[in-house]
C-alpha cells in the first residue's frame, strides 16, 4: 500500500541545508535589488476567485490548480503575478498618481504536462510597471532586468528582443483571413515552423516573401539584423514596429548595455497576451529563459482600469540551478566549552557569527565526539574553549 | 560541441548519411551496433543512439541541442521543443483503420473503442472531431485489437499497408502525414543558433529539392 505520508506530490520538492539558504538568500537579494528601483513590494494570497487568472474565455483551465471552497466557489492557486497585481491596481489602487510600479517574489502554481518531470510549483521574481506606455519605461524595464543578471555575476546571457506585434501586422497587411493568423500563430507557440513554413508555401503569397517570413522564425541578430528585417519588410506596414525597436537600441547604447541585445521576431508563445515589445534573457547552462517579459497594455483592462503596463518575470529556480554550483560556502564551525569560559566563548561566537562564519554550539561533552560529528557533517572545524581561550582545531580533511 | 540524439535504426542511418554530405563524419557507426555515443571526425559533432520515443525528452532538457525522430513521435510525446526542418525520409501516415464495417462506428454516435500505441494522438485526433473515445493503450501489434474484437478501430502508422490488407484491416481515416524531422532545444536554437542554423541550412539544401 501507498504509505502518502512518507511522500510529495508530483512537480514538487524539498530544499534543504545549502540549497534552501541559497534559495532564501537569492529571494531576499533579488526583491532588495528591485526595491532599490523604487517598485512596491507586494504580496497576494496564494489563492483567489479562479477568475483573476482565468482570463480566458473558457471555464476549463487545465493549467491551473483549482478548488472550491465551502461556499461552492471557484478558486484558484496563482498562476502568475502580473493577473494578481492587476487585480491589486484596479481595485485598490487606482485612484492614486500613476505610473505605479511594483516588485515581487512569489511561488507560483501550474500543472504541466504530466510525466515529464516538470515543477508544478516556481519561484519566480518579477516588475510590473503600470500606467507608462512611454519608451523610457520599456528601456527602464528591460535595464532591470540585464542589471540584476549582472549583480549576480552573470555575464554570458543574451536578451532577445522582439515586437509581438510585428508579425501580426504583417499578416493584416498580407490579407490573410482571421482563420489563417490563428492557425500560423498556434503554430508559432507550438515551435511547429515545419507546419508553419508548409502552411504558408501553400498560399499564394509570393515565394521570396514566404522565404523571408519563414527566416524571421529560425534567426536573430545584432543591429545589422534589424536593419535587414526592415528592408525585406518595407513595403508593409509592420515595418513601422521596428522603428521603436531603433530607437529603444539606441536608448540602451546610452546606457552601454546593446551589447546584450539581439533582435529576434521568433519569441511569440504567449503572443497573445502581448501587445508591444517583448523579451526573453537566455543564459549559457539554462535550457529555458531565465527571464521573459513585454508589455501588455490590454490586460489591465479585463480588470476595468486601461492603463498601459510592462514588466518582466524572473525564473528563480533557474537562478539557484546557474548560482548552485558557484557559490563560495561561508566558514562553519562546531564550538565546544570545556570549563567555565561560556562567557568567553559566547562574546567570542558573536563576533565570529558577525563576520559571516557560522558557529553550531556542540551538544557533545567530548571534543573526540565534536569532532567526529564535524568531520560527518562536513564542519571546517571545531572551536575548543578552554581557560579563557580559544582553540581552533582545522576538519578540512587534509589533517587527517 | 553540438550534440544530436538520434532515434536508434534507420532514422539515424539516414541522417548520418546526410550529415556526411555536409562533411560530417562519423567513423565506425554503421558497423557497431552496441556502441551508443559517437563524436565526429572532427570533434565538433557528438552524437548519441537513443529509443526514439526517448528523443524528445532529451532534447528538452537540453541533453542533447538536436534531436532527429518522427513526427508521431513529436506529437506523442508533445514536449515543449522547436520542430525545424522536415528531413523528408521515413515518410507514412497515421490512420485510423479497422474492417470496412467499422465505418459506421465512427460516424453514429456511439463510444468508439480505439486501440493504439500513439493515446496523445488519438485521443487529441477524436477530440478535434468531436467523437467520444475509449482509448486502450497496446504496445505493439495493434492490428490484433480488431481482429481479436478487443477495439472497433486501431490509430496506428501505415507506410505499405501490407499488414493491414493481409488482415482484411482497411485505412478508415488519415489523421496526418508524417516524416522524419530534426528538433531543436528551444534554448539552444536562441544560445548557439550560429552552429545549429548552419547544420539546419545545410540540410535544407539537401532535402530541400525532394521536399518541393
Amino acid at each position: 500500500m501507498k504509505n502518502y505520508r512518507l511522500q510529495t506530490t508530483e512537480g514538487v520538492r524539498d530544499y534543504l541545508g545549502d540549497e534552501a539558504y541559497l534559495k532564501k538568500k537569492i529571494e531576499i537579494k533579488v526583491l532588495d535589488f528591485l526595491y532599490r528601483y523604487g517598485y512596491e513590494p507586494v504580496k497576494t494570497p496564494t489563492f483567489e476567485y479562479v477568475d483573476v487568472f482565468a482570463t480566458d474565455e473558457t471555464s476549463q483551465q487545465p493549467d491551473l490548480y483549482t478548488l472550491i471552497n465551502h461556499q461552492g466557489e471557484f478558486l484558484a492557486l496563482r498562476n502568475d503575478m502580473t493577473s494578481a497585481i492587476a487585480r491589486v491596481v484596479a481595485t485598490k489602487d487606482h485612484t492614486s498618481l500613476f505610473p505605479k510600479k511594483y516588485c515581487y517574489v512569489e511561488n507560483t502554481f501550474r500543472y504541466p504536462v504530466r510525466y515529464q518531470g516538470k515543477s508544478h510549483e516556481f519561484t519566480q521574481a518579477g516588475i510590473e510597471f503600470i500606467g507608462s506606455k512611454d519608451i523610457q519605461s520599456d528601456v527602464e524595464v528591460i535595464k532591470i532586468a540585464i542589471q540584476c543578471l549582472k549583480s549576480f555575476h552573470l555575464s554570458s546571457f543574451a536578451v532577445h528582443v522582439g515586437d509581438s506585434q510585428f508579425l501580426k501586422t504583417l499578416f493584416q497587411d498580407l490579407k490573410l483571413s482571421q482563420q489563417e493568423q490563428e492557425v500560423l500563430q498556434d503554430y508559432i507557440e507550438r515551435k511547429d515552423f515545419v507546419s508553419f513554413k508548409s502552411f504558408l508555401k501553400k498560399t499564394n503569397l509570393p515565394k521570396d516573401l514566404v522565404d523571408s517570413i519563414i527566416n524571421l522564425m529560425l534567426s536573430a541578430g545584432k543591429i545589422s539584423y534589424l536593419n535587414q528585417v526592415k528592408e525585406q519588410f518595407k513595403e508593409y506596414s509592420c515595418s513601422k514596429c521596428l522603428n521603436h525597436l531603433f530607437e529603444f537600441y539606441d536608448l540602451l547604447k546610452l546606457l552601454h548595455l546593446e551589447q546584450y541585445i539581439v533582435f529576434d521576431f521568433s519569441i511569440n508563445s504567449y503572443g497573445r497576451y502581448y501587445t508591444g515589445i517583448i523579451f526573453q534573457i537566455f543564459t549559457l547552462g539554462l535550457t529555458r529563459p531565465i527571464v521573459s517579459g513585454g508589455r501588455y497594455d490590454d490586460l489591465l483592462k479585463e480588470f476595468g482600469l486601461d492603463v498601459p503596463a510592462i514588466g518582466f518575470g524572473l525564473d528563480v529556480d533557474g537562478l539557484i540551478e546557474l548560482l548552485k554550483t558557484e557559490q563560495k560556502q561561508e566558514k562553519r564551525y562546531l564550538s565546544i566549552v570545556l570549563d567555565d569560559s561560556i562567557l568567553f566563548s559566547e562574546e567570542e561566537n558573536q563576533k565570529r557569527r558577525a563576520h559571516h562564519e557560522v558557529i553550531h554550539e556542540s551538544i557533545f561533552k567530548t571534543v573526540e565526539e565534536t569532532i567526529a560529528y564535524g568531520k560527518e557533517k562536513k564542519y571546517d572545524g571545531v572551536l575548543v574553549y578552554q581557560n579563557q581561550n580559544v582553540t581552533l582545531i582545522q576538519l578540512d580533511g587534509e589533517d587527517q | 560541441m553540438i550534440t544530436f540524439a538520434l532515434s536508434k535504426g534507420r532514422l539515424a542511418n539516414s541522417i548520418l548519411d546526410l550529415l556526411s554530405q555536409m562533411d560530417i563524419h562519423v567513423l565506425d557507426v554503421h558497423e557497431s551496433s552496441r556502441k551508443l555515443v559517437f563524436v565526429s571526425q572532427d570533434q565538433k559533432y557528438r552524437f548519441f543512439l537513443a529509443k526514439p520515443s526517448d528523443v524528445p525528452t532529451y532534447v528538452d532538457y537540453g541533453i542533447a541541442d538536436i534531436g532527429v525522430v518522427g513526427k508521431d513521435t513529436i506529437l506523442e510525446e508533445n514536449r515543449d521543443i522547436s520542430e525545424v526542418l522536415d528531413l523528408g525520409f521515413g515518410k507514412c501516415k497515421m490512420c485510423v483503420c479497422g474492417f470496412s464495417k467499422a465505418k459506421s462506428v465512427l460516424t453514429n454516435g456511439e463510444k468508439i473503442r480505439v486501440a493504439t500505441k500513439y493515446p496523445n494522438i488519438a485521443k487529441t485526433y477524436f477530440e478535434l472531431t468531436n467523437r467520444s473515445v475509449e482509448i486502450i493503450k497496446l504496445n505493439g501489434s495493434v492490428e490484433l485489437g480488431p481482429l481479436v474484437g478487443l477495439s472497433d478501430v486501431i490509430v496506428d502508422i501505415v507506410e505499405s499497408g501490407k499488414t493491414l490488407r493481409e488482415n482484411g484491416l482497411e485505412i478508415l481515416e488519415e489523421i496526418e502525414t508524417l516524416s522524419a524531422r530534426l528538433i531543436v532545444n528551444n534554448a539552444c536554437l536562441k544560445i548557439k543558433y550560429k552552429e545549429i542554423n548552419e547544420i539546419i541550412d545545410g540540410l535544407e539544401q539537401l532535402v530541400g529539392e525532394k521536399n518541393d
